[in-house]
């Protein structure tokens, strides 16, 4: 008999009564599809990281502050604070000059905060095999793609997010799946 | 006749977001149409790929937050207390 998992909703109310385990909980549970979602958005390990921290931290203070009402929608509400940080993010970097290294990267590219470097360089090429080709997509596609596959945010919820009628949020998505699909072919990948 | 099914819709029944009955409408579209066959494999295999990409947080990133919640608690009265 497989182990009953403790929802995110009471994950909370523990929390909430004193046990910080409870929070770590939640943390780990959705620290990939957090952190994912995060850099497919900013492209960049180092701010990730960072934008990573700021979100779980302010995700923290709401819950503790009451801001943050329960309605089953954990990562949902986590995943809307990172978006809303990673354009933050964008608006700052415009007004902010970019460093560049001797071969033209981003100073901030050449950081990582990996643990494991040989590990880093053996998931390199999958991973940035997927992460260019979806940074390959018009910015309103890519948007409601990671906000769907790796928030896990329905298409009602990035509609309201995005402040467009779910039909075109749909549509959205359906242009970032052909294009994607073209892209694989394009590059003779296999799935 | 058959309800037209628009790609829209084969993506919202990918990601389980059609209610019960368009559920099954799709699902029977699918095994009949060779159209909406295709492009449903070819959206499933495209949706698969994206899984590849998951990413974890660094080991740094989660003991910084969980330092945070400690400190929150020497601000935070226990409420159960």
């Amino acid at each position: 008999m497989g182990a009953i998992q403790i929802s995110d909703s009471q994950l909370i109310v523990h929390f909430l009564n004193g046990n910080d385990a409870c929070f770590e909980t939640l943390l780990k549970r959705h620290q990939k599809r957090v952190f994912t979602t995060i850099i497919m958005i900013v492209k960049n390990e180092y701010v990730a990281e960072d934008i990573f921290q700021e979100t779980f931290i302010k995700t923290l203070s709401a819950i503790k502050s009451g801001k943050y009402v329960d309605d089953g929608r954990f990562v949902q509400f986590v995943v809307r604070i990172a978006r809303n940080m990673a354009i933050d993010y964008f608006r700052r970097v415009k007004k902010t000059p970019i460093i560049n290294g001797e071969t033209g990267e981003s100073i901030l590219e050449s950081l990582s905060f990996s643990e494991n470097k040989e590990e880093q360089i053996e998931k390199k090429d999958t991973e940035n095999t997927i992460r260019n080709l979806v940074n390959e997509l018009p910015e309103d596609q890519k948007e409601v793609l990671l906000l769907r596959h790796y928030g896990d945010l329905s298409f009602k919820e990035i509609a309201e997010l995005t402040k467009v009628p779910i039909n075109t949020a749909l549509g959205r998505m359906r242009y970032a799946i052909i294009n994607l699909r073209k892209l694989i072919e394009k590059k003779s990948l296999t799935l | 006749m058959q309800k037209e099914i628009t790609q829209e819709q084969i993506i919202s029944y990918i990601y389980k977001e059609t209610n019960e009955i368009d559920s099954k409408i799709i699902a029977e579209a699918i095994i009949k149409d060779r159209a909406i066959k295709l492009f449903y494999l070819e959206t499933l295999n495209t949706v698969k790929l994206l899984d590849a990409e998951g990413r974890d947080a660094s080991i740094t990133s989660i003991n910084i937050i969980l330092d945070e919640v400690q400190k929150s608690n020497l601000k935070t009265p226990n409420p159960s207390l």
